[in-house]
């Protein structure tokens, strides 16, 4: 790194860009969406919410036995936040062992959003009227206090959704930390110079944050990158 | 020559022919820069591949008579796809000197030219369609000293610019210091233009 240190091992996210200066004006790509951003999501505190809620066991109604348990449910919250409005295309959710190995990769389109009652909606990214004045996105992207109420980007936080997915248990046979890698793709494909439908970046360099969440043997805990997890409990709950 | 259509037989055929002749006078080419703006540009003929800044230049030449002025009364430039709905644009022509290195004639010609830059716009095929209108002097004693010619010209050309084409399918990369010296990016820049282009790595 910068530092000199060696970044630790994990699932790192990135942008590469492409830029000719020498044209006027100069011209660039990227291989990440220009429109679309993954932000943190946060609670009722403004806090941003660092973990995955952890949601339980589908133990097929036997908490006693294990072995026939079938699925682990989480909730992954996050915000979306499109510059130009238009809504994410496609949504994915990539599993690693704790050896940083990818063990599955699955859609979550169709996965319900416990923020919006259920409803499948996780691909919205439509920003909030955080403000209440009924004006959306009235500073951004310039983040100028155009409208003059003192108040500068102030409706730039997405749409927050919490969405409820399961994983089978058998993918987490290993003893040791899990990494959820969640990225979306943009639809924009008619703004796009060679009419791509781009991933967008995760979390924004500054913060230095990535997408992913852990699910891990030890206690709640944020590594230096921000990387959320989960513990997985010893005595799964029943759902109810 | 007379090319008034009066309704008399032999002055519509002349006027047939005349028009005949005058669709002829109106080229259309493009003049980019392919090796960057620093060095010569060169001319691009309908179908070429372009990319960066670059001008479109009509000529107008008239077969007959000395040509006294030309403007372009109407002109479309679109996408050709069937992708997306299309936006046309109207490119704005304006006279400027005719150049012999891109095969213009020194005499008796009127050239213009609109600058261009499509690098906001999608990598593709596009169709300028413009009509031209232009006067050229007969020869002929007042009042049929002048001609005024109307004429439609397209030219079809092809934009490429700046594509980055990441060689990683996955969004993402792992990163295991205990196994692996390093991780290689690779990427394939596309560019009608050749020249120097810097890219970045940002990891997150």
């Amino acid at each position: 790194m910068d530092d000199g240190t060696i970044a630790p091992a994990g699932v790192y996210v990135y942008r590469l860009g492409a830029y000719v200066y020498s044209s006027a004006p100069p011209d660039r790509d990227s291989n990440r969406s220009d429109y679309l951003f993954i932000k943190r999501a946060v609670d009722e505190n403004n806090e941003p919410i660092l973990y995955a809620d952890y949601w339980g066991y589908d133990d097929k109604g036997t908490p006693a036995d294990e072995f026939d348990d079938a699925f682990i449910y989480f909730i992954r919250w996050y915000s979306l936040y499109d510059t130009a409005h238009r809504n994410a295309s496609a949504v994915r959710l990539v599993l690693f062992d704790p050896d940083v190995n990818p063990v599955g990769e699955w859609g979550l389109e169709a996965a319900p959003c416990i923020a919006h009652a259920g409803s499948a909606d996780g691909l919205v990214a439509i920003p909030t009227d955080d403000d209440g004045d009924g004006l959306y996105d009235e500073d951004c992207p310039d983040g100028v206090d155009n409208d003059g109420d003192g108040v500068q980007n102030e409706d730039t936080a997405g749409a927050m959704h919490g969405l409820l997915f399961h994983l089978p248990t058998y993918l987490f046979s290993k003893s040791g930390e899990y990494r959820f890698l969640v990225y979306f793709m943009d639809e924009h494909s008619i703004d796009d110079k060679a009419h791509r439908t781009r991933v967008a970046l995760g979390l924004n360099a500054q913060a230095d944050m990535l997408p992913i969440l852990w699910v891990g043997n030890d206690e709640y805990r944020a590594t230096q990158f921000q990387i959320a997890w989960v513990r997985i409990p010893l005595e799964p709950p029943t759902l109810t | 020559m007379l090319c008034y259509s009066n309704g008399g037989g032999v002055l519509t055929a002349l006027c047939l022919l005349c028009l005949h002749d005058a669709h002829a006078s109106v080229t259309v080419y493009a003049v980019w820069y392919p090796n960057g703006y620093n060095s010569p540009p060169q001319v691009a003929q309908n179908g070429a591949t372009i990319g960066g800044w670059f001008y479109l230049r009509l000529r107008v030449q008239p077969q007959s008579g000395y040509i006294i002025s030309a403007s372009v009364t109407q002109s479309t430039l679109a996408e050709q796809t069937d992708v997306h709905p299309v936006t046309p644009t109207s490119p704005t022509f304006q006279s400027t000197q005719p150049n012999p290195a891109y095969g213009d004639p020194t005499d008796n010609v009127v050239v213009l030219q609109s600058q261009q830059n499509l690098a906001d716009r999608h990598n593709g095929q596009y169709r300028l369609d413009v009509t031209v209108q232009y006067t050229v002097s007969t020869g002929n004693p007042p009042p049929n000293d002048r001609q005024t010619f109307t004429e439609v010209a397209s030219f079809t050309f092809n934009v490429l610019n700046l594509l980055l084409v990441d060689s990683r399918a996955e969004p993402y990369f792992v990163w295991k210091p205990d196994e692996m010296t390093g991780v290689a990016f690779s990427a394939q820049l596309q560019h009608a233009q050749a020249g120097t282009c810097t890219v970045k790595d940002i990891p997150q």
